[in-house]
């Protein structure tokens, strides 16, 4: 879900300063994490774009971050110490994540980190690895993770491995041959896009046509006229929704009426009213709408909002994430970054006594039980790199003029290109 | 042919953008940077105005109040600055791009905006398909252009402009109002930026975004055309237009905006006074 736009240099250039600026005041390996056990409140960090591409992501998961830390405050707190939290921008770019990190850590003394999307993960994982910083994110797809977490990452939505799989089988079941593939050069949409496009090519008789495009652009006639030149029968776009608006518009415009397979990052209001909205179809993680976690979560989220909770602007997760924090630093014990990235997989996954609430999982752990939280966005349980054993898929069209789920889907493995 | 006819909407879109900024940087005599964020501006009034007040209103008054806040901004901004020379002016320029960027994001928020607007779907015409919108915005940057290079040369506010980017002093000594001048080729300028970032964002979106990414667009067409030549920039515009949009037959498309610069980088090598320069030519003749 981020972009991988703008060159290595400045991104290097963050990195040395980040790594500079660090040193003297923000947190150490030593000082793991950046926590320290001084009795004031304990600082929740969650770094999101509240500008630019994922701007429409950010109030939802924001509220969401604010229900969870209040839940936590009204159960009395971590290690008995009031959580805050401390939001700021990473302006959905890559330099804006490093130089909101830096402040998050240095200045605003955050202990955990939540919310990062795919390009800032992959930017700042060397740095969070040495600073033992315990990182959730929420909304990240990027493949990188899928082998990398467990130690100080963890995501609480699907892998873009899983996202782009799902692509390519919706593909496959309707009997579609020719694809062509649309996809912005961002960490977020090339991830899926790559996995769907190998997995797709590789059934026997099928084309891929790809036609990679840079954001920012007013215009991708040209990149359109290029992806229907082959004429396909089904076509994906992975794009952010400034350049997945105008991109669905020029295909419509060309009087093109296919099947259109789009990114997670397009499941948005926007698009519910471009002219080929009837041709959009999605697959997204979906919540648990069964959990007694989600339950309480989306009648609290209602209020807050007066909106239902949305699986395509991740909030659910985005209050999963801090939920998991406080409940494993309760069990670590201390604040000390690398011991609460340690407990994160434990009070996720089972064995353990289930969970829906802060509340109850800080009662069982006080208890000497072990716990697995189940989460209002899915069950939550973990494999050994930190990533979801189950996340729960569903496809989405736009019904009467807003994306809904109409089915669930479980994915055959047997396409992943691996297999 | 496709990607000529695509090469000539951006061209053209571009091409009103840059007169714009060449207007101002032949007379005022520095880089306007924040001519980026004024078509911002403008796409983003009109985004809002129009879908309050129907089309035509919502555009007018969204050019007109561009066109003043141009004006106001070189009366109070740059006007007492500007005998600090060019170096301020553009500084002051660069900081005056952030201020409107913060604005924007302050007044309008971030999120992506679409003008209520269908372009239609495109007419087969042999190996082309235009749709009727696409149709509409080269015929009004086509009119816009014209009105302008008829403006410039065919009226006597034109003949004052021309005095007044050909030698500032001499023209006031000739008696040319050279303050209301100047107020005139603000407001034009601006006026031109609010245009081009309207036809960019019915043809696309609206973003905050929108006036850094075409800023760049903007800055090399004028070097291409010659910054000292109105007609040379619109031409440069043009050809940068439909190089770009050409060069996806060949190349991958996330490359296009590279193939801009490439040409940039070889006309600052080769020609550095711009392909249609006019001194060039003069002295050639000479």
């Amino acid at each position: 879900m981020t972009r991988r736009r703008g060159s290595v240099i400045p991104l290097l250039l963050s990195s040395l300063v980040v790594a500079a600026c660090a040193e003297p005041g923000g947190p150490s390996a030593a000082d793991s994490g950046g926590a320290s056990d001084d009795g004031g409140d304990i600082v929740f960090g969650q770094l999101l774009g509240i500008t630019g591409d994922y701007a429409s992501f950010s109030p939802p998961a924001i509220e969401a971050a604010q229900i969870a830390v209040d839940e936590i405050n009204e159960a009395g707190g971590v290690l008995g110490r009031e959580v805050t939290l401390a939001t700021e921008d990473n302006r959905s770019t890559v330099d804006g994540a490093i130089a909101g990190y830096q402040k998050l850590v240095s200045v605003d003394g955050a202990q955990v980190l939540g919310s990062l999307e795919s390009d800032g993960i992959v930017a700042l994982y060397d740095t969070i690895t040495e600073q033992q910083l315990p990182t959730i994110c929420s909304s990240c797809g990027t493949t990188f993770l899928d082998d990398k977490g467990g130690e100080y990452f963890f995501r609480v939505t699907a892998s873009d491995s899983d996202a782009g799989l799902i692509a390519a089988q919706l593909a496959r079941d309707a009997g579609y041959k020719n694809m062509s593939m649309i996809v912005q050069n961002t960490e977020g949409a090339s991830g899926p896009a790559e996995v769907a496009e190998a997995a797709f090519s590789g059934i026997e008789g099928n084309e891929v046509n790809t036609v990679t495009i840079e954001p920012g652009r007013s215009s991708y006639a040209a990149e359109v006229d290029q992806a229907l030149s082959t004429n396909p029968d089904v076509i994906y776009v992975g794009a952010g929704i400034e350049a997945g608006l105008p991109i669905l518009r020029e295909i419509h415009r060309r009087g093109y009426d296919v099947p259109i397979i789009v990114s997670p990052d397009l499941i948005l209001p926007e698009t519910t009213t471009v002219p080929n909205a009837d041709n959009l179809v999605a697959a997204l993680g979906a919540f648990d709408v069964d959990s007694p976690t989600y339950e309480s979560y989306a009648e609290r989220f209602q209020e807050r909002t007066g909106e239902e909770p949305s699986p395509g602007l991740y909030d659910a997760n985005n209050y999963d994430q801090y939920i998991l924090f406080a409940l494993a630093m309760q069990a670590a014990g201390t604040t000390d970054g690398s011991e609460v990235a340690s407990k994160i997989i434990d009070v996720a996954s089972a064995p353990g006594t289930k969970v829906y609430s802060y509340a109850e999982g800080l009662e069982a752990l006080e208890n000497g039980e072990e716990i697995n939280f189940e989460g209002a966005s899915s069950s939550l349980d973990m494999n050994e790199n930190g990533n979801l054993v189950s996340p729960q898929l569903s496809i989405l069209r736009i019904v009467n003029g807003e994306w809904a789920p109409t089915e669930s889907v479980a994915i055959d493995s047997s396409l992943r290109p691996s297999a | 042919m496709q990607s000529l006819v695509f090469g000539l909407i951006t061209g053209s879109l571009l091409a009103v953008a840059t007169a714009g900024f060449a207007l101002l940087r032949n007379t005022e005599r520095f880089l306007h940077i924040a001519h980026g964020q004024f078509m911002a501006l403008g796409a983003f009034l009109a985004v809002v105005l129009t879908a309050q007040w129907g089309l035509v209103p919502g555009v007018l008054v969204s050019v007109t109040v561009v066109a003043g806040a141009g004006v106001l901004c070189g009366a109070l901004l740059f006007d007492p600055v500007k005998p600090q020379g060019g170096n301020v002016l553009l500084f002051t320029s660069i900081g005056l791009a952030w201020v409107i960027y913060a604005l924007l994001i302050a007044v309008f928020g971030t999120e992506v905006r679409i003008f209520e607007v269908s372009l239609g779907q495109g007419w087969d015409l042999g190996p082309i398909s235009l749709a009727p919108g696409e149709l509409a915005i080269l015929a009004i940057a086509a009119l816009v252009i014209l009105g302008l290079w008829l403006l410039l040369n065919r009226t006597g506010l034109g003949r004052s402009i021309r005095a007044v980017a050909s030698n500032r002093e001499l023209a006031e000594v000739r008696g040319v109002p050279v303050v209301r001048v100047s107020r005139v080729i603000w407001a034009l300028s601006s006026a031109l930026a609010a245009v081009a970032g309207i036809l960019l964002g019915v043809l696309g979106t609206v973003t905050t975004e929108l006036g850094w990414s075409n800023i760049l667009l903007v800055l090399a067409a004028a070097v291409l055309g010659g910054t000292g030549n109105i007609l040379g920039v619109i031409a440069a515009s043009l050809v940068l237009g439909i190089v770009m949009d050409a060069s996806a037959l060949v190349i991958d498309t996330s490359y296009r905006p590279v193939v801009a610069f490439v040409i940039l980088i070889g006309v600052l090598v080769l020609r550095p006074e711009g392909l249609f320069s006019v001194a060039r030519r003069r002295e050639v003749a000479a």
